[in-house]
């Protein structure tokens, strides 16, 4: 049988295939383990569909693969296109690679209103790929604020002590950052009469759009601000530590996996593919914030007493790389941003659920209630070791290729960036193995961590398909960059011959 | 643990002999290529050996001079470190290079990063203004909200000021003029 048959429809698919699943939980009768078994079945489904994604995707398909195009609304004139290109392709991928294991990881530790947690999962899940399939504005930005009602209400019902504190900062936060954007997208179809982002590209490329020239700065700062906050670049991070803490190890993983990198795709998709000049213009502050963003989050993360803050932190350092990668213009900067977005949803996932199973075990992520747990623990030490290791860069890991292709393109852009980006990687194993070492290495300090029990199977089937992820992506990176080079060699291009004209002149 | 060091022991022996008379010289010289320039050789054979003497001398005086602390008259290494005092103490400490990095480098790190970075910049600075602005938009409405009391007469007046307002402004802009 030909699966490329699929090709047509397969995007909606894999976008609603989640979506369905919840649905049907609904209906549902409330007997948990049928219900933690339905969503590991979805999930899981949902992945092999997202396979096809990569394995039929042809190069040649510029700029879109899996294109669908139909009207959704005549008046205001909205379409369901979605399509993607290489940088979404793997975001999808991520995605639906974590959620099964968000699933597993749940088994256990969610045993109060289970099925809400399961269809709020499943929700949040389609709401994510949307994002990244999206290519109508209208679309696109109802995709990016469905993602908030779920996380929000993870966050607040399954969430830890200031569950609610949290939930709502999140919400505002992210949310008031977002009303930017809408008021740029309105202004966009008020001048183009179009949702479509391949349209108002075209129409902008072509400089027929009366008074943009005015207002393309406040546009591009329009769509920066929500991706921004989203990132988080600093100083917009503070949402980010309080919605980790707090959220139970599902939605963390997901938040820190996938939903951190809708700020950076935005980015890359929508503030350098519609403004291409405006990007080249405000790329100076935005790279001092992101290199601001990679040593004082790694600095704070040094000095944090709470394991689930500090790979918050950590979080803001990293994302600080991918920013700084895409707006140094240059192709190895691009290529790493999309790298470190994988690697970092991979290894970031697996620290977070590797967090929660010691949550699990003890009530809590304090460093000091931990110590010498390598003895009573050899397994989860080994496999947490294995993934901090990914996370610091080590070479074979998948850290080492993302934060090296960054470098690279960020000394190609200017020395000083890549010198004070370098401090960041010294500074990742600094926080990481400091933490490492104070939890597992020495004498067992607290009794209690005498008696805890290993990794179990659910668990081992949650951590090491990220660590055979974290090996694969540092071995053959070729698999991942062969989609990400074309996509992002498009994405430069309008920068490139502007850049081109500028010293032409 | 003895083996090991046996086997080492044996290894270092072999790889060391490979070096007499320049036997390993040309051993890469087809990674590199006729350009690499060719390394300089000085000294003739006589030099070698007495090298060698020199440093295999030296290895012994060491292996015999640790057989006669540790083995012969053991209690020589105490007194040795008696009569050194701070000599001995600071060799002991590794010259205290550990404290002195502790001191200059990471503590003002660590302090530095707790007090200044996280808890000034980050949560009195950045998180309060964040919590300030919601804390702020929360108490203007709440002075707000009072406008809609449900009092009829209360909505008549604020729509006749209202009105007043917006007359105002037309006439401030001149329309029907």
């Amino acid at each position: 049988m030909n699966a490329d048959i699929l090709s047509p429809y397969i995007l909606t698919l894999v976008t609603f295939v989640p979506l369905a699943g919840a649905l049907l939980l609904v209906v549902l009768p409330r007997r948990d383990r049928d219900i933690r078994i339905f969503s590991l079945v979805i999930s899981l489904l949902t992945f092999v569909l997202s396979l096809h994604l990569p394995v039929y995707f042809h190069r040649e398909h510029i700029p879109f693969h899996y294109e669908i195009n139909r009207a959704w609304i005549s008046s205001p004139n909205i379409h369901y296109h979605v399509g993607i290109d290489g940088i979404s392709l793997w975001l999808i991928v991520l995605t639906t690679f974590l959620t099964p294991l968000c699933v597993l990881i749940s088994w256990k530790s969610v045993q109060d209103r289970v099925k809400e947690f399961f269809i709020l999962l499943l929700i949040l899940e389609t709401a994510l790929i949307g994002v990244f399939v999206a290519l109508d504005l209208f679309l696109f930005y109802f995709f990016w604020e469905a993602t908030l009602i779920p996380m929000a209400l993870l966050i607040g019902i399954f969430g830890h002590e200031r569950k609610v504190y949290a939930a709502v900062k999140f919400f505002m936060y992210t949310m008031i950052a977002s009303v930017f954007m809408l008021a740029a997208i309105l202004w966009l179809y008020a001048h183009t009469g179009s949702f479509d982002f391949v349209d108002i590209r075209n129409q902008i490329r072509a400089g027929g759009i009366p008074n943009f020239p005015g207002a393309a700065i406040w546009l591009f700062l329009g769509f920066f601000i929500a991706f921004a906050v989203k990132v988080p670049l600093f100083p917009f991070h503070t949402w980010l530590p309080d919605a980790h803490v707090e959220a139970p190890t599902a939605g963390s993983v997901l938040l820190a996996g996938v939903l951190l990198k809708m700020g950076t795709y935005g980015m890359l998709r929508f503030n350098l593919g519609l403004f291409p000049d405006q990007s080249r213009h405000n790329a100076p502050w935005i790279i001092a914030l992101a290199l601001i963003g990679i040593i004082y989050g790694a600095l704070v993360a040094m000095v944090q007493p709470n394991m689930k803050k500090l790979i918050a932190y950590s979080s803001v350092s990293h994302l600080g790389f991918v920013v700084l990668g895409i707006f140094s213009f240059t192709q190895a900067g691009l290529n790493g941003a999309v790298f470190v977005m994988l690697a970092h949803g991979v290894s970031t996932g697996a620290l977070f659920i590797l967090a929660g199973i010691l949550h699990e075990r003890r009530h809590t992520y304090e460093i000091s209630e931990f110590g010498g747990l390598a003895s009573p623990m050899p397994v989860y030490a080994a496999s947490f070791l294995f993934i901090v290791l990914a996370s610091v860069g080590l070479p074979l890991l998948n850290g080492f290729i993302g934060e090296f292709l960054v470098l690279n393109g960020a000394f190609e852009a200017r020395a000083v960036y890549g010198v004070l980006a370098a401090t960041g990687v010294i500074w990742s194993a600094c926080y990481l193995l400091w933490m490492y070492q104070r939890v597992f290495y020495g004498k067992v300090t607290h009794a209690v961590n005498n008696t805890l029990p290993d990794l179990l199977g659910f668990e081992k089937a949650a951590v090491w398909p990220c660590a055979v992820a974290a090996l694969v992506m540092g071995v053959a990176p070729i698999i991942w960059l062969a989609a990400i080079d074309p996509a992002t060699q498009s994405a430069l291009s309008p920068i490139m011959q502007m850049t081109a004209k500028v010293v032409g002149q | 643990m003895l083996v090991p060091l046996l086997i080492l022991a044996l290894l270092s022996t072999v790889g060391g002999l490979v070096g007499i008379h320049n036997g390993f010289e040309h051993f890469l010289a087809p990674v590199f290529g006729p350009e690499f320039p060719e390394s300089v050789t000085t000294g003739s054979s006589g030099t070698e050996f007495v090298l060698m003497g020199i440093s295999l001398s030296f290895a012994f005086a060491g292996a015999i001079l640790a057989y006669i602390l540790y083995v012969s008259k053991p209690y020589l290494p105490e007194r040795i470190a008696e009569n050194l005092g701070g000599m001995y103490r600071a060799v002991f400490n590794k010259y205290y290079v550990d404290e002195l990095y502790a001191k200059i480098f990471v503590r003002p790190l660590i302090t530095g990063s707790t007090e200044i970075l996280w808890q000034d910049i980050d949560r009195k600075v950045i998180d309060n203004t964040v919590n300030e602005a919601g804390d702020g938009a929360r108490h203007v409405s709440d002075e707000v909200r009072h406008m809609q009391s449900g009092n009829l007469r209360s909505y008549a007046g604020w729509i006749s000021a209202g009105a007043a307002i917006l007359i105002a402004y037309m006439v401030w802009l001149g329309v029907g003029r």
